[in-house]
């Protein structure tokens, strides 16, 4: 049924799609389009015809259109805006001229959005290359795919532990066995050595000794020297380029002879370029494997049973499969090692590349990274970012809409719904490309503190770079695009006479957006309550582990180390030590406490050739070892000259070791004897000494062993006053110098080497810190520009209401009210989230604190101040506003 | 047929005049037209409303909406002192150029029955 009101209703929709067609010409339309069709019925056509054939007079919607549009004198000459090409990117330079014209008239919220965005784009920047960084370790080698690392586990009880140290003999053998292993190299990694070389003389921390095939797993450039034949003759020593400048200057090294600790000669057969930090072991010395075995004090046993020492790695063939090899190798040790229990013992390997992400054993080179700490930054800086691009959005559409008077009244000097949205994209997204120039800017400034705060080296070399420069230039104009795209639309569509006429839009046209904006503002800021969660946890652990009482005196001790063998000799230094004044007690030993020095081995309780086993650290110790170090024994005697004669036959254990043994009281530990896989020997148990933590506390205690055996001394340790510390060292010094004359004079404070342990705890809770510290200025930055468009929005209420009698305070409270609403919110959501996290965290660490609430009280109220400072200084500044200025202006 | 030019110069002579003779609108304005020419000037209904929104913003007419008896609105106009003015400066043009086409070609010859 034709229904003419009907027909002329969609008539006039039609007319309304083009913009020149104002209400006003539309209706004068319709007039003739009625007289049109009442004269067609009135000649006897039928409604309907009449109707089509009037439209059809009257003509299409735009060409109507283009000719109200060509009356306007503004336009002369000009096409109207739906017949423009839609995109000229010629005039590009245009658009982005208008949008930087915006930008300057409206200065502050530019700033405030600009400094956001930067922000959050250089946090980004930094982690990601920290993060590309830490997941390029190892990889500059040509065989890294191939390159494994055998290590083992072994099962006790059904617990299994891991070592990445292994045995001598497991690189040789497994290349005996299995083909598709090409190429062996045991690496051992010496700790520190007096170097004598050209007429130098140093301590060197970074020796490292190989098996000739190094060179041929592990690609490092030759500088001097045939690198095929580096490592073949033996005793032979590779240096790198700095440690050659260091020790020979500009000459040729080739041929001269290097010393270590005044006693193995090397000779210098080629020279390498430095080793990348990015490197999971470095070193600045690289000799011959086999010069080990003339040095005793070395931790090389070529036996099944001694499993510590070197790490083993493998190069393997291209069909090599992991799984498949530890399968096939289930029972190697069973088989090879000629172990009992050896079925408890599997061999394992782990890819090159992998280890510094992934492996975190306790006996690792160097201390790893993980894939946690890896996502926990990367998270962060995406948090960052994200806060930044809500603030962004957030800001521009709020401002978006306090220019609904500009932008109507642009409509109605003929702006198209087109070029608006043009117009508003230009903004948004220059500001993007503003925001990125400026994060590159700063980029380049910090990058040397980053690199040092977070413990690397990372530069930020553009040619290298430039695919991902140009992928961040795409994504932050995409940023821009987004940011600016909802505004766009949303304002552009608004009619010019309905938003001159009422300014309030924002309250009444957008009930939809308040509520995303205040979600925006509750998500800010729930991430960084989170953020300041974690800082506060990490920064607890540090302080829990580094004020922990590890069971041992570690204030004030100085520790000597030293290189010759003192053997008998060490109470006539001990005695002459005991008479420098405040010098209060003195003891010599293989190692103090968390000291590395100390046999790594194990004891096997069920006898030699029982394959069961577990680890055992073995310290040779003097005497006045225990009561030196406040350590009580609490069952049987301590090591004395009563067991002279017999010294090897004895030893004392701490209570871990009882437990391990199977023992429920230390008294029944006494006297019982075991082998432990050093020298053969299966002392008894004599004493048994209270537990010590004598590693960080990220693992568990271990088990000593103590045995006297002054051959094996390495260590002084001198509890000395605090008062005149530079004297007393000075006349140890002089001490020293009269007992060992060739070794220049060294030491270090025992709790100083305990803090560095959680030296990259404390690194990664600077960089938290610092991460948390930008997120929360974001956040508020962002409430900041959000409470300040707001406030204004409602000068003329809050006139209104000030004039009606609401003191500052009333309206202080009611302007904050909204704000604190969400700031409770975002806490409600960040609390157990942030709970999650850090427990996840904590697992790492076999000592730690426990997350008290008053953590997250702190936080929320934290936060809840910030916000109210931020929404403060704005509210405050409109409650004390003169009302007459506010409600004048129209 | 006119050609488009000459059907562009006359629509203002044209409204102006017919607005001489009282207050008008749209429709009636095209009908008369049509009457007037004898059909020959026939002009698209839709292109006639954009040249009277011209004429009103160079305040040549005046509008107002009035309702008629049967409920509809419609939008008249009527000639301003400045239209009169235009007009007759129209006028004026438009008899100078027939004198000099009417001295070029003689008397002009009277249409054929077409």
């Amino acid at each position: 049924m034709f229904n003419l009101e009907k027909a002329i209703k969609e008539w006039k929709k039609n007319l309304r799609k083009n913009e020149a067609l104002e209400d006003g010409y539309i209706a004068e339309l319709e007039s003739h389009l009625r007289d049109e069709v009442d004269k067609g019925m009135k000649e006897g056509e039928g409604e309907e015809a009449s109707f089509l054939k009037a439209i059809k007079k009257l003509g299409e919607a735009d060409s109507l259109g283009e000719e109200y549009y060509k009356t306007d004198t503004t336009h002369i000459n000009k096409r109207p805006p739906w017949k423009e090409s839609r995109w000229v990117p010629v005039l590009l330079s245009n658009y982005l001229k208008i949008g930087w014209r915006n930008l300057k008239s409206h200065k502050f919220y530019s700033a405030i959005n600009i400094a956001g965005l930067s922000i959050g784009i250089t946090a980004c920047i930094l982690v990601g290359l920290f993060i590309k960084y830490d997941l390029s370790f190892d990889k500059y080698h040509e065989n890294a795919g191939q390159i494994y690392r055998a290590y083992f586990s072994h099962s006790r009880s059904g617990i299994a532990s891991y070592e990445a140290q292994s045995p001598v003999l497991l690189g040789p053998t497994l290349k005996n066995v299995y083909p598709e292993i090409k190429k062996f190299t045991r690496i051992y990694f010496e700790k520190h050595c007096l170097v004598n070389a050209g007429d130098k003389s140093n301590y060197e921390d970074r020796i490292s000794y190989a098996d000739s095939a190094f060179f041929e797993l592990f690609t490092y450039d030759a500088v001097i020297g045939n690198k095929a034949q580096f490592l073949k003759k033996a005793n032979s020593i590779i240096l790198t380029e700095s440690t050659a400048k260091k020790y020979f200057g500009n000459e040729n090294p080739m041929g001269k002879e290097i010393v270590f600790n005044n006693k193995y000669r090397f000779e210098v057969a080629g020279v390498i370029r430095d080793v990348p930090s990015n490197s999971h072991f470095k070193f600045d010395f690289l000799a011959t494997y086999s010069s080990l075995e003339r040095q005793p004090e070395a931790i090389y046993f070529p036996q099944w049973g001694a499993t510590f020492g070197s790490y083993t790695y493998l190069l393997v063939n291209n069909e090599f499969n992991a799984k498949a090899f530890e399968k096939k190798a289930e029972r190697f040790f069973a088989t090879h090692a000629g172990l009992t229990n050896g079925e408890n013992w599997r061999v394992l390997v782990r890819p090159l590349t992998d280890i510094h992400l992934n492996s975190r054993l306790s006996d690792e080179i160097e201390e790893n990274s993980s894939m946690t700490r890896i996502y926990v930054l990367g998270s962060i800086s995406l948090f960052i970012l994200l806060l930044a691009c809500i603030n962004f959005v957030n800001l521009s559409t709020a401002r978006a809409s306090k220019r609904a008077v500009e932008i109507g009244i642009r409509k109605v000097l003929g702006a198209m719904k087109y070029q608006l949205i043009k117009q508003f994209l230009s903004e948004t997204v220059l500001l993007s490309i503003i925001s990125f120039v400026l994060s590159m800017v700063i980029v380049i400034i910090i990058l040397p503190y980053f690199s040092s705060l977070v413990g690397t080296e990372i530069n930020f070399n553009l040619n290298q770079n430039w695919i991902t420069f140009i992928l961040m230039f795409i994504s932050v104009v995409l940023v821009g695009v987004l940011a600016g795209v909802y505004p766009a639309f949303f304002i552009s569509s608004y009619q010019p006479v309905k938003v001159i006429k009422m300014k309030n839009l924002v309250q009444s046209g957008g009930k939809n957006t308040s509520y995303l904006r205040k979600g925006l503002v509750v998500l800010q800021f729930s991430i960084s309550i989170i953020l300041i969660v974690v800082t506060i946890v990490i920064n607890l652990q540090l302080k829990y582990m580094r004020g922990y009482n590890m069971g041992f005196d570690k204030e004030y001790m100085l520790v000597i180390p030293v290189r010759d063998k003192v053997d008998a000799n060490y109470n006539t230094i001990k005695n002459e030590l005991k008479n420098i004044p405040n010098v209060f007690s003195a003891t010599a030993c293989e190692g103090a406490p968390i000291s590395e020095n100390g046999t790594q081995t194990e004891c096997k309780p069920n006898g030699v050739n029982n394959a069961d086993a577990f680890g055992i650290r073995v310290n040779s110790v003097d005497f006045d070892y225990m009561t030196h170090f406040g350590v009580k024994t609490v069952a049987g005697k301590k090591l004395s000259e009563e067991f002279q004669g017999v010294y090897t036959k004895v030893m004392v254990i701490n209570e871990k070791m009882v437990k391990n043994l199977g023992f429920k009281n230390a008294q029944d530990a006494l006297g019982k004897s075991y082998f432990i896989s050093l020298n053969g020997y299966k002392p008894e148990i004599v004493g048994v000494v209270k537990d010590y933590n004598s590693n960080s506390l990220h693992n568990e205690m271990g088990s000593l062993v103590f045995m006297h055996k002054p051959n094996w001394f390495s260590e002084f340790v001198i509890k000395i006053n605090p008062v005149n510390i530079a004297s007393t060292i000075n006349s140890i010094k002089e001490l020293w110098t009269k007992f060992f004359p060739k070794y220049p004079f060294e030491y270090h404070f025992l709790d100083e080497s305990i803090s560095a342990l959680y030296k990259s705890e404390e690194r990664y809770s600077n960089v938290i810190i610092t991460f948390s510290a930008v997120a929360i200025f974001i956040a508020c930055l962002g409430l900041f520009g959000l409470t300040s468009f707001v406030t204004e929005q409602r000068k003329k209420e809050i006139g209104i209401r000030k004039v009606l009698g609401a003191s500052i305070q009333n309206i202080f409270k009611y302007i904050s009210a909204d704000f604190l609403k969400l700031v409770v919110a975002a806490n409600i959501i960040a609390w157990p989230a942030a709970y999650y996290f850090m427990i996840e965290w904590l697992k790492e660490y076999a000592y730690k604190i426990e997350i008290e609430w008053w953590v997250f009280a702190f936080s929320g109220l934290a936060t809840v101040l910030i916000a109210l400072l931020t929404v403060g200084y704005q509210a405050v500044r409109a409650a004390t506003a003169n009302p007459v200025n506010s409600l004048r202006s129209e | 047929m006119l050609s488009k030019a000459l059907v562009a110069a006359s629509t203002k002579p044209l409204i102006l005049g017919i607005l001489r003779g009282g207050e008008n609108y749209g429709y009636q304005i095209i009908q008369r037209v049509k009457e007037l020419s004898g059909g020959s000037i026939e002009w698209a209904d839709g292109m006639l409303y954009p040249v009277l929104h011209r004429l009103e913003k160079d305040g040549l007419v005046s509008t107002q909406w009035k309702i008629s008896d049967e409920n509809r609105m419609r939008k008249y106009y009527r000639l301003t002192e400045a239209g009169r003015a235009e007009l007759s400066a129209e006028m004026e043009q438009w008899v100078s150029v027939n004198e000099v086409l009417s001295k070029l070609w003689g008397p002009l010859p009277a249409l054929e029955q077409s």
